[in-house]
């Protein structure tokens, strides 16, 4: 049956900016990405109360503080995550993700931002945890531990959360940019063909998370304070507000590295 | 996120004090003055006549209003760009025989996990005791046909998998299928009722194809969403309490695995914005279900899983019913259909159809003509399959 509901962009001044510079000769993935923030900037702003999101990144808090401790089994247990012998990664990564999902379908959050959170917690697990050479086939729960326990340090949670804003804000991006970019591609565009297409968004997908590098040290900082001062136990409401907080510094950086000359 | 209080076949609801943001209001109901939904059944025999009651219709009904809900809201339309609106929040209050059993924690919870997966919406549902008038359902016979005695339940969309799934598993694996199509408009259903005729004629010789019509659908205004997220979980709950009823214990929805799977072509579809019809996920989370309803009952499976649309072809080319092709119809814009061009050519059910008929060389059987706007084929790499 496979049906999709695809969108588009609103007619208003700001989002036709954003579909001029697709039409635009020399294609700017900062510019772009400035200018669709600038088109979303009310929506974004509002994602500071948005718990879906929030409870993405508490549940990566989470995980990564009870792999500091001897009671890991039992910390996921209470996040509603099971840890059955034979796991493999990538079932259990699946698992993470689905309660994550879970959370979205109880909590009053609108929009697909939430829903994109829970993607980006999966790329962040996925391209750290899921790359210690854990069996796709099953591993212990000991291994499981260790392979988190080596994302529960300061320095390396903070390249945990660079990799999960770094791609919720390259799907933010993409989710408004997809809807309109297949009309810009063929001549006389400047995106010849889909190949030229696909590096562009390749691009863009980069921009953005390197603009979240930002957030390396300031999340390390933020996690091994807090992580120390609540004795490992970070409230959902503190990882809300870091959120917010942190959502309005990757905007601000966006916009000031355009700003530059 | 919306939230929607229905009332089904006249089911109370309890006021409630004023609130800042109230609630949209619905009213669904089948019978009498007020009746804005078609639960209409044709079946070619009367031996399920007097089945359709208790659980299996709890279960019909509260699909069919479920369905009727889903259309009954918007969710957002294209120009929702932060897809605010798509997601709702429905509670449901209708009423069933088995009120026990529906009242347990584990099967409501099953039903909202099922509905809330497929949908993307969230599901709650406040049950109440169905008076002796609303326990069954009005069914309209058909006793022209022959219901024979069929051994498995197929459902019949009219589509490309559909086709291929029961000539597999009539020609091919020797079953005896019952078809069961849903038919939300009559050009569709006369679509449908062709198709099945033309198989009869083609493989008369093995088994008569008995096909039961099922025609839920709202009536009186245009629905306000036409996403249809939930009309699959009305298919699947019509079908199973179907082969409960008749002692089966399978019942096949077709899809072949890439649609099935429905992988999100780009960064703006998440969640069921990419339909989860037959997802592998949305089938384990209903057989969970029916396991509850009909213990012991029929499984829904889809037989195509593991495979392509051009594979799927294959199963219609070697039962050489290349002819058959033309009588089968995967648009999803059913609005726009004429009789010539029965496919709009942009959805992206058709351009699946598209691609595959071409990669299995059957072009000759699914002309361009048939098309409102057909893909660029000067893009596609040659291909020299002769269709046989």
């Amino acid at each position: 049956m496979g049906h999709l509901r695809m969108g588009r962009l609103p007619k208003t001044r700001r989002w036709t900016q954003v579909v001029d510079l697709l039409d635009a000769g020399s294609l700017d993935t900062g510019e772009l990405a400035a200018a669709v923030l600038e088109a979303a900037d009310y929506r974004l702003r509002q994602l500071a109360n948005d718990q879906g999101l929030g409870y993405s990144f508490w549940l990566l808090t989470c995980i990564a503080l009870a792999a500091r401790g001897n009671t890991f089994v039992e910390d996921l247990s209470r996040l509603g995550i099971t840890t059955d012998p034979g796991l493999s990664s990538l079932q259990f990564i699946a698992q993470v993700t689905d309660r994550a999902r879970e959370q979205i379908s109880v909590s009053p959050s609108e929009g697909d931002f939430a829903e994109l959170g829970s993607l980006a917690l999966r790329t962040a697990l996925t391209e750290t945890v899921g790359q210690q050479g854990l069996s796709l086939f099953g591993s212990s729960v000991e291994d499981l531990q260790t392979a988190f326990r080596g994302y529960s340090t300061q320095v390396q949670f903070g390249r945990l959360a660079h990799r999960f804003f770094g791609d919720f804000f390259a799907r933010v991006l993409r989710s408004f940019v997809d809807r309109e970019l297949s009309n810009h591609v063929g001549s006389p565009s400047p995106l010849a063909n889909l190949n030229e297409s696909r590096n562009f968004l390749d691009g863009l997908d980069l921009h953005a998370r390197q603009s979240s590098r930002v957030m390396e040290e300031f999340a390390g900082g933020w996690y091994s304070r807090h992580g120390w001062e609540s004795q490992g136990l970070i409230s959902r409401d503190e990882t809300q507000r870091f959120v917010a907080y942190s959502l309005r510094k990757l905007r601000s950086e966006i916009k000031r590295e355009q700003d530059q000359p | 996120m919306k939230r929607v209080v229905v009332d089904c076949e006249g089911a109370i609801v309890p006021q409630v004090a004023s609130v800042p943001e109230p609630p949209i209001r619905r009213s669904l109901n089948h019978r009498g003055q007020s009746a804005n939904v078609n639960l209409q059944i044709r079946i070619p025999a009367t031996a399920l006549l007097a089945g359709i009651d208790g659980r299996s219709g709890d279960l019909v009904r509260i699909a069919s209003y479920v369905y009727a809900a889903d259309q009954s809201v918007s969710r957002g339309g294209e120009a929702d760009v932060y897809g605010d609106g798509w997601r709702r929040h429905f509670v449901v209050y209708i009423p069933v025989t088995d009120l026990e059993f529906w009242t347990q924690e584990p099967v409501s919870q099953a039903l909202s996990d099922t509905l809330g997966f497929v949908s993307g919406d969230v599901w709650n549902f406040q049950f109440s005791q169905a008076v002796p008038e609303q326990r069954q359902l009005t069914l309209d016979i058909d006793p022209s046909q022959v219901f024979g005695e069929p051994d498995s339940v197929y459902l019949f969309s009219g589509g490309l998998d559909s086709l291929a799934a029961v000539l597999e598993g009539a020609v091919q694996l020797g079953k005896k299928p019952l078809l069961v199509s849903h038919s939300p408009a009559f050009n569709i259903e006369s679509h449908q009722r062709k198709l099945a005729s033309a198989v009869r004629d083609r493989f008369q010789q093995i088994w008569s194809f008995p096909l039961i019509r099922v025609g839920i659908h709202r009536t009186g205004s245009d629905p306000s969403d036409y996403s249809q997220r939930t009309r699959s979980f009305l298919f699947a709950s019509f079908s199973s309490a179907v082969a409960n009823l008749v002692g089966l214990a399978d019942v096949f929805l077709a899809d072949n695995g890439v649609v099935s799977l429905n992988l999100p072509v780009n960064g703006q579809l998440v969640g069921a914005k990419a339909s989860r019809s037959t997802h592998p996920k949305f089938l384990k989370l209903f057989n969970q279900l029916v396991a509850k309803v009909f213990p012991g009952g029929p499984t829904v499976k889809n037989p195509l899983w593991d495979r392509t649309r051009s594979e799927t072809l294959k199963v219609i080319m070697d039962t050489g019913s290349n002819l058959l092709l033309e009588e089968t119809n995967s648009c999803s814009h059913r609005r726009y259909r004429t009789r010539m061009q029965a496919h709009c050519g942009v959805c992206s059910q058709c351009i699946d159809r598209r691609f595959a008929t071409l990669a299995a060389g059957l072009s000759e059987y699914d002309p361009p003509e048939g098309y409102r706007k057909d893909i660029p084929q000067r893009h596609l790499p040659a291909r020299t399959g002769t269709g046989q």
